[in-house]
């Protein structure tokens, strides 16, 4: 192979500079978007959950569902505002799908199953994220979201268990650390992937 | 440092181009690897073709919002030859710098 000259060299090293940064800065806004959608369903898990325990009504459930919503519609519609700053286009109705999956278990299951029997809702309800981080999954590029799958099967696999197996009060501080478990491995996952590329 | 055979195949113009991007941006589409590489259709499908076939890239047609589109993307071994491309690249520079001064 022909050596190349030391002008060839220095082109491509700054092309291969610049794409090893947008490629550091795009994982690291995916890095950041999933911690937040963790973060929120840590606290939106906790608060539900504690407003259909404590029987507080639909309304103080609705009211909490709707914060935790309207906090993934923003972290959703800032992501698709900034990705497109960096590179072109976004991937495919990934904002969209992400937040659609989040809010149909978010507002409808606690409430529909609270409304049938209260003492089972978080039984229903943490499974059912689960399934929409695994359909957040299906319908995404986004490598890091692989990491949503893990979360979700851990979250299916556990949280029923839990639930049933401990007072109110407990199962909801254990269900909330399975989320922070599953959320903390999947974004070790995540990083370890970015540092092995 | 001997350059194995697939960061040897990166090591041209046209498939550094698509290499580079596809590094950085992720999974994309041909119609975009197009506008950003400057590409011919024929050129670009043929590069990827020859990327796909040696492992170092992936296609995949897809359903979007807009249509059928096909999506190209890096291989775990397509990253990797990049990066030893990249590295391979540092110290003959190095080599070249040492060999003028």
């Amino acid at each position: 192979m022909q050596e190349p000259t030391k002008d060839e060299i220095e082109e491509m090293l700054a092309l291969a500079h610049v794409a090893k940064t947008l490629r550091l800065l795009l994982d690291y806004l995916s890095v950041s978007y999933a911690f937040f959608l963790y973060g929120l369903s840590v606290v939106g898990s906790a608060l539900v959950s504690a407003s259909i325990l404590t029987r507080a009504g639909l309304l103080a459930t609705s009211s909490v569902a709707v914060g935790a919503f309207t906090g993934i519609l923003l972290a959703t519609l800032l992501y698709s505002r900034v990705k497109p700053l960096l590179l072109p286009e976004p991937a495919p109705g990934f904002g969209k799908r992400v937040a659609l999956s989040f809010i149909l278990p978010f507002t409808t299951l606690p409430i529909v199953f609270g409304a049938v029997d209260p003492d089972y809702a978080p039984v229903s309800w943490f499974p059912a994220l689960g399934a929409a981080l695994i359909l957040s999954y299906k319908t995404t590029r986004i490598q890091i979201l692989r990491y949503h799958l893990y979360a979700g099967l851990a979250i299916l696999a556990l949280s029923p268990p839990i639930v049933l197996l401990m007072d109110n009060i407990l199962a909801m501080g254990a269900t909330a650390l399975v989320y922070l478990a599953a959320g903390t491995i999947s974004l070790a996952q995540g990083l370890k992937q970015v540092h092995q590329d | 440092m001997n350059l194995a055979r697939e960061a040897r195949i990166l090591f041209n113009p046209k498939r550094f181009a698509i290499a580079v991007y596809l590094y950085a941006r992720g999974p994309t589409t041909m119609a975009e690897l197009r506008k950003v590489t400057g590409l011919t259709w024929g050129d670009l499908d043929s590069n990827i073709r020859y990327l796909e076939k040696h492992g170092l890239a992936w296609t995949r047609k897809d359903a979007t919002p807009q249509g059928p589109r096909t999506f190209i993307g890096l291989t775990e071994k397509g990253v990797q030859a990049f990066n030893q491309l990249t590295q391979y690249l540092h110290q003959t520079l190095g080599r070249l710098q040492k060999r003028q001064s």
